[in-house]
């Protein structure tokens, strides 16, 4: 069963179409990536995903649920299906606030009726999930590093045990060993979760190695929906054979035999 | 490059934040026509180096040996207060354009204010047609000049930073994660425009940078950064094709390949001890995975392996 889809769905922006006639599904458990240029309408799409955009035509489904046909009220509560990243960890995590409370505060809009205990218990567990020891709940997001606030935020994501998890560039603000470890949870949630993913990113590498599907956005149109790796050897359509020449990385990582 | 004009050398240089040190014995050279990376990840000491050689460090802030900038007349001379020298000697390309540019004022005002502040006796009718000239040199066009910062694409945004710190024609670009926001193919062009000023304008560029595979490849000599002290610095061909210390290894390692076969988890670098604990030891004694005791008891010297300088007990060898 679908977790997420669109059906032709567009979004207007005055006279220019920031996405023309977008549909796809993503399946329970499964990790699509999704790639474009700048402005191909990635932004947008994943607003549109997590209902905090509505779509000027087309339909938009949270498995069965069609999130603009519920009360605001429905709406709202449905969106607990749904989990997000963003790119810039800092930014995602209310300073003022203890790393236990940020992530527990889902649970505080959608389970009310969970006791403190039981939220601690859910936030503990949460913050296992993601790899990091339990005493990180009382410390302060000043007190993280780039990839421990992702995690941090990943956790956050995945409190609500949500179907599908939207990470918009989670690894770019990252320099390589905390992209690494980020990446590598990644793998190890897509294995073993049972949430669906989707990944968007302008490093195709990482999108390769989380994502065994792939979606290709240009000028708010999908242009290609296939296996991520067939994809990348084929180097069409023109918008992907672009982002490929454009990659920067020109040496051989170590970890590859090419 | 042994021939060209060196135009900003630091020597045996540290910075103390409260009797911290944050940095210690760097030793770092740019010269005209050249690109050069500063790779750090965060936490190693490189916004520390960026504000020192900016003469923005903390007031508390103590340093320890010498920053040298060239003069001139083709000298070189220790700079202790570096405020004259911003703008003039040493251009800043900060990271983000939307927040480094006032919301509220158009791209020509921006280039307008620089370049009074640079030529205070200059008309505004000089500093409109000089203002045109910036953008183009930077391969933008005056269509540019009335939009405000949100209607700039992040490309754009990132070249009118470049614009503002080519205003007052600085020997010396320095950039901070320059193509941190920037999608592929605007980072490669804004890394092609950086690597110009460097070969047409002899200008020496220095761009620091957390992602050494994002940066590496427009730069001639990379210098990577770990704990607050350089680890290694080379050609950067020699060092992308055959890293001698284990953390530049290991920062490639970590970076996925594009291609199968993948490894089942990518590699996370080791983390360095932080500066102040290592001055009787190699930074990575308690990470590092090819440590032996002498790692934990007397700090790495410098030796050149294969073209380029590192410091490292156990280099990695040839492969």
């Amino acid at each position: 069963m679908s977790v997420l889809s669109l059906a032709a769905v567009s979004v207007q922006r005055g006279s220019r179409a920031l996405l023309a006639e977008v549909s796809l599904e993503v399946a329970a458990g499964e990790t699509v990536g999704l790639v474009g240029e700048s402005g191909a309408g990635k932004s947008t799409l994943v607003r549109v995903a997590l209902g905090l955009e509505r779509p000027h035509s087309g339909t938009v489904r949270w498995g069965i649920d069609d999130p603009w046909a519920l009360s605001t009220a429905a709406r709202r509560a449905a969106r607990a299906r749904l989990g997000a990243v963003f790119q810039q960890p800092a930014a995602s995590l209310n300073p003022r606030r203890l790393i236990g409370a940020s992530i527990g505060e889902p649970l505080l809009a959608h389970a009310r009726a969970l006791s403190a205990r039981e939220r601690q218990d859910r936030v503990a567990a949460a913050l296992a999930q993601v790899g990091l020891p339990g005493q990180f709940a009382a410390r302060w997001p000043d007190a993280l590093s780039g990839g421990e606030a992702q995690r941090v935020a990943l956790a956050r994501a995945l409190i609500l045990k949500p179907a599908l998890v939207i990470l918009d560039e989670p690894t770019s603000a990252l320099d390589a060993s905390a992209a690494a470890s980020v990446l590598n949870l990644m793998g190890e949630l897509t294995r073993e979760s049972g949430t669906a993913f989707v990944i968007v990113s302008h490093d195709l590498a990482a999108v390769a190695y989380v994502a065994r599907r792939c979606l290709v956005l240009e000028a708010g149109r999908l242009v290609a929906d296939g296996e991520t790796d067939a994809l990348y050897a084929s180097a069409t359509p023109p918008a992907l054979s672009r982002l490929l020449a454009a990659r920067t990385e020109r040496f051989v990582p170590l970890s590859a035999t090419r | 490059m042994p021939t060209e004009r060196v135009l900003l050398q630091a020597e045996g240089f540290g910075v103390d934040y409260d009797s911290t040190p944050i940095l210690a014995d760097i030793a770092l050279s740019v010269h005209a026509g050249e690109v050069v990376a500063l790779i750090g990840a965060s936490g190693s000491g490189k916004s520390a180096l960026l504000r020192a050689l900016l003469g923005l460090s903390p007031a508390t802030a103590q340093t320890r040996g010498l920053l040298r900038f060239a003069q001139a007349d083709g000298g070189l001379r220790e700079r202790r207060d570096i405020t004259p020298l911003r703008g003039a000697t040493i251009g800043f390309v900060p990271q983000d354009p939307q927040t480094a540019l006032s919301a509220h004022r158009t791209v020509a005002q921006h280039l307008d204010e620089v370049l009074a502040t640079h030529a205070p006796g200059s008309t505004r009718p000089m500093r409109a047609e000089q203002a045109a000239a910036l953008l183009t040199s930077v391969g933008l066009t005056g269509e540019l000049l009335p939009r405000y910062p949100h209607a700039l694409s992040g490309g754009q945004g990132q070249r009118v930073l470049v614009a503002l710190a080519l205003a007052g024609n600085p020997a010396i670009l320095l950039a901070d994660e320059p193509t941190s926001a920037l999608d592929p193919r605007a980072t490669h062009e804004l890394l092609a425009l950086l690597q110009a000023q460097a070969r047409v304008q002899r200008r020496g560029v220095l761009i620091v940078s957390h992602d050494l595979s994002a940066t590496a490849h427009a730069a001639d000599r990379v210098a990577v950064l770990a704990g607050g002290r350089l680890v290694e610095i080379g050609a950067t061909a020699a060092v992308l094709s055959q890293p001698q210390h284990p953390l530049t290894a290991a920062l490639m390692a970590a970076c996925p390949p594009l291609t199968p076969p993948r490894p089942a988890r990518l590699a996370e670098a080791p983390r360095p001890a932080p500066c102040a604990r290592v001055a009787r030891a190699c930074a990575f004694a308690a990470t590092c995975g090819r440590a032996q005791s002498v790692c934990a008891e007397t700090p790495p010297a410098w030796r050149t392996i294969a073209g380029r300088e590192v410091a490292c007990h156990w280099p990695l060898g040839a492969a």
